[in-house]
């Protein structure tokens, strides 16, 4: 999947917004209580996050010096860098059409970029394109 | 972060970035961003329980979906209700 950073891999959305079930993919370290934490020094693995998570299940974990990120914030409310429950506002009110029954987490600031590349971000598109999200909301923290 | 979306993105599947850091976002072309003007790390949406601002940020990233434009660019915005 090397591609070169001038060309820009876009596709075009032919879908109205209320059409659309969206999932999150986030690097900001967001996990739940009962998963690993993210190996603070470097971490190249992800967490699929359940589509019916309540935000008071989960934790963030980030190698990031807390002057430049303070996870305390997001650990207050996750909504903060995982917008889960207001992507389901959206989607009672029908701003959108839904909520993806998973959501994918990893941690930023991960050192080991050749194996994220070669392995672990081919892994999470791989999961997405699985999955029945007719589009993605990233968040880093 | 952009890798992530470019690699979704070069399977089909449209996205959006909502970024904090646009000087590094930008030196690697995401397919469709926003910035929140001033937002602090740990804040991408906004504050802690600040429903409104998260809201507003959250439709603001998701109309960036059905707006034509070119590939590539970040769209500065600002949310007042973020101090």
């Amino acid at each position: 999947m090397e591609m070169s950073r001038k060309a820009i891999p876009y596709t075009p959305n032919p879908l109205a917004l209320k059409d659309m079930t969206i999932m999150i993919v986030s690097t900001a370290g967001a996990h739940l209580k009962e998963q690993d934490p993210f190996d603070t020094a470097g971490d190249v693995t992800y967490r699929v996050i359940p589509g019916d998570v309540k935000a008071e299940d989960f934790t963030v974990t980030h190698g990031a010096p807390k002057e430049h990120y303070n996870t305390d914030e997001p650990k207050k409310d996750i909504n903060c860098i995982f917008p889960i429950d207001r992507l389901r506002e959206l989607a009672a009110e029908g701003f959108i059409k839904g909520v993806a029954e998973k959501h994918i987490s990893m941690m930023g600031y991960a050192m080991r970029l050749n194996q994220i590349n070669q392995e672990t971000v081919p892994a999470i598109a791989k999961e997405v394109t699985r999955s029945k999200a007719d589009a993605v909301l990233l968040t880093a923290g | 972060m952009v890798t992530v979306q470019r690699a979704i993105e070069s399977q089909g599947i449209p996205t959006v970035l909502i970024t904090l850091d646009p000087e590094q976002s930008g030196l690697m072309r995401p397919p469709r961003a926003i910035h929140p003007e001033g937002f602090r790390f740990g804040h991408s949406t906004g504050k802690p329980f600040d429903k409104e601002t998260q809201t507003a940020v959250v439709k603001a990233a998701l109309e960036q979906l059905v707006i034509k434009q070119e590939p590539g660019q970040i769209h500065s915005l600002q949310f007042p209700g973020y101090q």
